[in-house]
């Protein structure tokens, strides 16, 4: 299988799209993705081969909701557990980013390609959050909503977060990207990659079936899906696009300070001192540890989508770096 | 993106809609028990593209945010384009793990890839005037009506006294958008599955600078199967169905199934309107279309499991000059 990575190649960027970027109102996801596509073809014509993969957080809420109000209403539908839901993120967005990338390269003269890879990430069935879920999805149910679902699917798991009760589902490490081989040959071939959406589909190896993957209802981390990616694809930049313009000390207080560029054991120690929100900013900084950890020479950087050509460029956003 | 240049012998096969069941449970299931029929044509001197329907799964896609969006207001409306996009990922993923399970347990290597594909069709189309592509569930008059007056770009037929259906326009496949993607991991071996449920279709919008926008409609996944065999120059087009053979007289007394048949000869009982105007008919013209673009091919119209069979001739309808 000639599957390699070129050695004499331009640098390689996994840019990390955060669920705003793909529109907070659904049913505009597409007027908002292509509001975007300027930004990321401009960041994309920077001589770079880039990798973009994104999140999924509204839309799989979207698919799993829209299955959960029918199912009970028409026998023909049936309920359609996380990893099937995230399958059909991934198409559905991929289909939109292809489609309006696609405009601008046609808009902009350029004959580049773009491909989305459906993914499946592998995880370990032991990871310790399979064990203890505590990752957050779909609507708060009443009491006896939640008890009609656990009797109907005894592993689903719910906790009350004081608002009502929510199903609880594992977020585990990711461990292997199965489609590796598909994203590394079109990168290898000049193709602008969509993949590991939503953080990937995440499988186990079925201890009942010799080893072959299954899904399985989790979430992994977007931010570690990412990384991941650009450690397998021997990335020299990992950039997340999200919505503030540079990663923060004292977010939100009086002292709040704007971080430019930092060393990893600087960021590191920031990390630690509890700087960071532990939903939003914390894991990206992890990502961006780990992803410069995994080779000295590399940069990781946090920044605005709506800057995402100046992050790029390296002039705008939070640097990470050794 | 070079040429792409081969020797192994290429072939794409399509897959019914109808195979893959109702529920994400027996998917999953249907494709684990294929997958060996799939790999199994597969040997050192061919290699696959899978294509499938996606009737059914679009169907329910559909279903689910039309009901829910009218009982929840945080549920969009979701357009044909995206639902079929949504099916291309669900039965991509489902493909991926099956042939993944079987390569592992059969100990191959090799590797699965789904292209999430476009196909562009033209926007003065003859269908788009005057769409009969039914999808989606039955309506009330009155559904019918409250929905034509949401968007007044749905049409709607009623269907022989069941109630009205909404009706698409079937548009002719013109181009794959994303055959570089295709053609450049079947040229590294993959085993890729695409333009699934025909392929998202697509026009260029004249108001946007020729730029592609998705439109409502359905690309007969056969005819989307025959312009993907040539564009990755396939030399063997294998329709999948429910039945082993092609049949003349099909459900009469003197039924004769079909094992080869000249493209003359497919034409000629096409023309008699042998074969079933929605089901059998638009695989025998999609065989046929796919022959015509190079004399030595060969269509074969044949059933799921005895899928191996049909490729070294024992089973099946072979179609050829």
């Amino acid at each position: 299988m000639p599957v390699t990575s070129k050695t004499d190649r331009p640098r390689r960027i996994v840019i990390s799209l955060g669920g705003l970027a793909l529109g907070d109102g659904l049913d505009r996801q597409l007027s908002r993705i292509r509001e975007v596509a300027p930004l990321l073809f401009e960041a994309i014509d920077t001589n770079a081969e880039v990798i973009i993969t994104h999140g999924n957080g509204p839309q799989v809420n979207m698919v799993q909701r829209a299955f959960g109000v029918a199912a009970p209403d028409d026998k023909d539908i049936p309920v359609i557990d996380l990893p099937e839901c995230g399958a059909m993120t991934q198409s559905y967005i991929g289909y939109h980013l292809q489609q309006a990338i696609g405009a601008e390269m046609h808009k902009g003269d350029k004959k580049w390609h773009v491909a989305t890879v459906i993914t499946q990430i592998e995880v370990e069935p032991d990871d310790p959050s399979l064990a203890n879920p505590t990752k957050q999805i779909g609507p708060h149910l009443t009491k006896a909503q939640a008890d009609a679902q656990s009797a109907q699917h005894p592993d689903f798991r719910f906790v009350d977060d004081g608002r009502g009760f929510r199903r609880v589902v594992a977020s585990p490490r990711p461990r292997r990207i199965v489609e590796f081989e598909s994203i590394l040959n079109l990168l290898d071939n000049d193709f602008i990659v969509i993949a590991c959406g939503g953080g990937g589909i995440p499988v186990i190896r079925d201890p009942d079936d010799k080893g072959c993957y299954v899904g399985i209802p989790a979430v992994i981390e977007k931010d570690y899906a990412a990384e991941l990616l650009g450690d397998d694809c021997n990335a020299d930049e990992l950039v997340f696009l999200t919505d503030v313009d540079n990663v923060c000390t004292g977010f939100g207080g009086k002292d709040e300070r704007p971080l430019g560029d930092v060393t990893v054991p600087e960021i590191h120690a920031l990390l630690d001192a509890g700087e960071f929100g532990k939903d939003t900013m914390a894991p990206k900084v992890r990502a961006a540890l780990r992803f410069c950890e995994n080779r000295p020479n590399r940069t990781a950087i946090i920044g605005s989508l709506d800057n995402a050509p100046e992050v790029v460029r390296g002039i705008s956003g939070t640097r990470i770096h050794y | 993106m070079a040429e792409s240049i081969h020797k192994r012998r290429r072939v794409v096969i399509a897959l019914g809609g109808n195979a893959l069941g109702d529920t994400p449970k027996e998917q999953i299931e249907r494709v684990r028990a294929a997958a060996p029929a799939l790999l199994g044509v597969i040997d050192e001197d061919t290699e696959i593209i899978i294509t499938h329907g996606n009737g059914p799964q679009v169907g329910m896609i559909q279903k689910a945010f039309a009901i829910s969006s009218s009982k929840d207001e945080k549920v969009p409306v979701m357009d044909l384009p995206e639902c079929g996009a949504m099916s291309q990922g669900y039965i991509g993923y489902h493909l991926q793990q099956a042939l993944g399970a079987e390569m592992h347990k059969t100990g191959k290597g090799w590797h699965v890839a789904t292209v999430v594909t476009q196909i562009e069709v033209d926007a003065d189309d003859p269908s788009f005037r005057s769409p009969t592509k039914p999808i989606g569930p039955f309506l009330t008059k009155e559904q019918a009506e409250s929905q034509a007056r949401q968007d007044p770009t749905f049409k709607f037929v009623e269907d022989s006294g069941r109630g009205y259906r909404r009706v698409v326009a079937s548009p002719r496949p013109r181009r794959i958008v994303e055959s570089d993607s295709i053609l450049n991991l079947l040229d590294n071996e993959f085993i890729v599955v695409a333009c699934g449920g025909g392929g998202i279709p697509v026009v260029r919008d004249t108001d946007n600078f020729g730029c592609y926008r998705g439109v409502p409609a359905v690309i007969d996944k056969d005819m989307a199967g025959a312009l993907l065999g040539e564009d990755c120059d396939a030399d063997v087009l294998v329709l999948l169905t429910a039945v082993d053979r092609v049949a003349v007289n099909f459900g009469k007394k003197n039924q004769r199934d079909l094992s080869d048949l000249t493209v003359a000869q497919a034409r000629a009982y096409a023309d008699e309107g042998q074969f079933g105007k929605g089901s059998m008919e638009p695989k025998v013209r999609a065989a046929i279309r796919f022959c015509e673009g190079r004399p030595d091919r060969t269509a074969i119209i044949g059933s799921l499991e005895r899928a191996p069979e049909a490729v070294r001739g024992t089973s099946g309808t072979r179609i050829h000059y």
